[in-house]
């Protein structure tokens, strides 16, 4: 080959990778500038006592410090993992359940798949008021059906509760987000070929063992994607548990979104909620990283 | 003229007029934008809307627009638009509460040198101090909104009651009128309206409380800020107002979820029987119960202290704002004082107005403002100056609202609120 026909070559190459590049330029801007230099401004404030107007005082690790060795910002860490772990798992025990009834033959099958979708549809915002309509201590309908069934002599405050408050968020929560899971299971419960559980039936196996080793192998995939998509979606939850408690009553439902909201825009001390929520981006990280390792398909 | 030629000559027709129209528009309009909480609040917003159309119909050349937002919102979006300051307003709603924090980020304009003698005469008693911070108006006074207790006469009556002056005597009221009206043997009617939610209505109120008593919470000593949190009298009082919920039961079940609207409807469906508020409260139970008119009456805070603020409210003038927009603001501002003769904002909103002829109008001389009056009249605390005003009240807020979910004992939720407030005074010393 001709030194000429190499540099013509090596051309054309530099061509095609300059119009590499400008194909995938709009997107790396809009990525830069809408996730890289958030995150990047973030960590740069979170060493910083700061208003973000007039006051830089460099504080160094002092915030991150302070998230370990105080105890606001890990027993919010803590709480918020139980809330997380309690939502998702019934978020799954519930999916299944419906996701393997809806997979079934039945009439009005279309109809239920709709009707179990609908809570997945409403904001978060209305279905927060409507369930603390429902609890109120006063005139809410669940006090009243209770006291009617004489399962209680006097009304409950459900939300107002130190005890009561966190299992009842959880339970809103969980009917909230199920019908994600349960969409995701029967989606995946459906391109499972038939022909493998004619075989396991033919082999002998029951019910509950075609369904431990063809169902669950066959929803591997989906299983590791909603598992990751769902416990990230409700470690950062805000929405719903601010408009049902605020975080209250005392910090029983205060999970770390809410800590870290409160911090910056309650208490103006931007740079320790922002040491916080580098803290936060940092373990859903690894989360998706131990999800991905776990359940990781071979 | 061929057409080259003709679109040589209308561009520079076009050219010419837009140039020589540039400078007369802006020497004639002048824009005055106003973030107001005022406009989002029902039933008085639309006053506000009125009063501005009022202006832009008398002083063509000045448009003043207005953006509704909510008090609770107002500072989060003046500090982000703080960052990049060509976007904020010309005016913003200020209270006493938030014009330290606005302070602090510089985009206050004090009010000294734009109001004349005249103006700043007509405000009432104490006002304009109630607006100033290090002696410089911070904000122009719209309305004041000191705490006073409102109390259902007619059942004082029927109980023997009389006012309490102090907060024992304010327990056994609060018990007194704590009963089963309907003998079904479960409690109905509570003595006490209190506001438990953890939000800046239950901070602030639990706040009156604790300045009645005579604790500081934090002062100001050489220039650093210190707290006053820790010791046996805080604690006593501390334990006092949550023991009204843990102990007494003077006050409403579930007494976290009861925020400021609930404890006004339910002061003004007669589910309880006195409330701690401002006069706004007044307005609203009237509304929601136009049966309880000549059947309330306020009076002042109980303890030895004085229990409030002045809780001056209003409009602050933003630094970066041009000249003219300031002066047009200013004009503005005193257009809004001035104008209504029948004060619709201040008599529908319950608010008092901060000027002297305001606050003789008719519709605040009854039994039901007089506890406002008379606290006006007394004097009040005078405006803390600490710029993390609202961290403080959170951390208070916290401290009670552990106590009555049955979080923390009282000493356990001190001992946590005096760290916190430590930790919080090493940000803003």
């Amino acid at each position: 080959m001709s030194t000429d026909a190499v540099s013509i070559g090596t051309g054309r190459k530099k061509n095609h990778d300059n119009a590499g590049y400008a194909f995938v330029s709009p997107a790396a801007l809009a990525m830069i500038l809408l996730i890289i230099y958030p995150m990047a401004y973030g960590f740069y404030i979170s060493f910083f006592n700061t208003n973000l107007v007039n006051k830089w005082n460099f504080v160094g690790f002092k915030y991150y410090l302070q998230a370990f060795t105080e105890p606001d910002f890990y027993q919010s860490l803590i709480r918020t993992f139980i809330f997380m772990f309690f939502v998702v798992a019934g978020h799954f025990f519930l999916g299944f359940l419906l996701s393997n009834l809806l997979n079934k033959k039945f009439f009005g099958r279309t109809f239920f798949r709709v009707i179990f979708t609908l809570p997945w549809l409403f904001p978060e915002t209305v279905i927060a008021l409507l369930f603390t309509w429902i609890m109120n201590p006063m005139y809410g309908i669940l006090n009243a059906i209770l006291k009617s069934l004489g399962l209680i002599s006097s009304n409950i405050g459900w939300l107002g509760s130190g005890t009561r408050a966190f299992p009842a968020v959880i339970f809103v929560c969980i009917w909230k987000g199920y019908p994600l899971v349960m969409t995701m299971l029967l989606s995946g419960m459906q391109s499972i070929p038939a022909d493998l559980y004619e075989a396991a039936e033919l082999d002998g196996a029951t019910k509950w063992k075609q369904f431990l080793h063809v169902t669950i192998p066959g929803l591997r995939p989906v299983l590791n994607t909603t598992l990751i998509l769902d416990s990230v979606w409700w470690f950062k939850q805000y929405t719903l548990v601010y408009t049902m408690t605020g975080g209250g009553p005392g910090k029983t439902t205060d999970l770390i979104s809410l800590s870290i909201y409160g911090t910056a825009f309650n208490d103006f001390r931007f740079g320790k909620a922002a040491a916080w929520g580098i803290i936060v981006f940092i373990i859903c990280y690894l989360i998706s990283k131990i999800y991905g390792v776990v359940l990781k398909d071979e | 003229m061929n057409r080259k030629t003709l679109s040589l000559v209308l561009t520079a027709a076009m050219l010419s007029s837009a140039a020589a129209a540039i400078p007369a528009a802006a020497e004639e309009n002048v824009t005055v934008s106003i973030m107001c909480a005022y406009a989002s609040e029902d039933p008085h917003g639309q006053y506000v809307y009125q009063y501005a159309e009022a202006f832009n119909a008398a002083n063509p050349g000045i448009t003043v627009e207005i953006q509704a937002i909510s008090s609770n919102d107002i500072y989060a979006k003046l500090a982000s638009m703080a960052t990049s300051p060509d976007d904020l307003p010309t005016l913003f709603w200020s209270s006493v509460d938030m014009a330290p924090s606005e302070l602090d980020i510089g985009i206050v304009e004090s009010l000294d040198e734009y109001l004349d003698e005249e103006t700043k005469a007509s405000f009432a008693n104490g006002v304009l101090e109630g607006a100033s911070f290090d002696g410089k108006i911070a904000f122009y006074p719209i309305d004041v909104q000191p705490s006073a207790v409102i109390y259902r006469k007619d059942r004082f009556d029927e109980a023997g009651l009389s006012v309490p002056t102090t907060w024992e005597e304010f327990l056994e009221c609060a018990r007194a009128l704590t009963l089963d009206s309907d003998g079904d043997g479960e409690i109905d009617q509570w003595g006490f309206s209190m506001v438990g939610s953890n939000n800046s209505s239950g901070q602030s109120r639990f706040m009156s409380y604790l300045w009645s008593c005579g604790n500081d919470i934090v002062r100001n000593e050489d220039g650093e800020w210190v707290s006053e949190i820790d010791n046996d009298k805080f604690l006593a009082d501390f334990s006092f107002w949550t023991d009204l919920y843990t102990v007494e039961g003077v006050v409403p079940t579930s007494i976290t979820e009861v925020d400021y609207a609930t404890a006004a409807n339910y002061f003004a469906m007669g589910y309880t029987s006195i409330i701690l508020s401002g006069s706004n409260a007044i307005g609203v139970a009237y509304n929601s119960n136009p049966d309880l008119k000549g059947s309330l009456g306020s009076f002042v805070i109980p303890g030895d202290a004085p229990g409030t603020m002045l809780n001056a409210e209003g409009y602050a003038l933003c630094t970066y704002a041009s000249d003219e927009e300031k002066a047009a603001a200013v004009e503005f501002l005193k257009f809004f004082s001035n104008n209504d003769p029948e004060l619709g904002l201040w008599q529908a909103s319950g608010k008092i107005p901060a000027t002297i002829e305001g606050q003789k109008a008719e519709y605040i001389v009854g039994d039901d403002y007089a506890g406002y009056l008379g606290t006006i009249e007394a004097g009040t605390v005078p405006t803390l100056n600490f710029p993390g005003f609202a961290a403080l009240k959170t951390a208070l807020g916290d401290a009670y609202s552990a106590v009555f979910a049955g979080q923390s004992t009282n000493e356990e939720a001190v001992k946590a609120l005096a760290k916190e407030v430590d930790s919080m005074l090493e940000d803003y010393n």
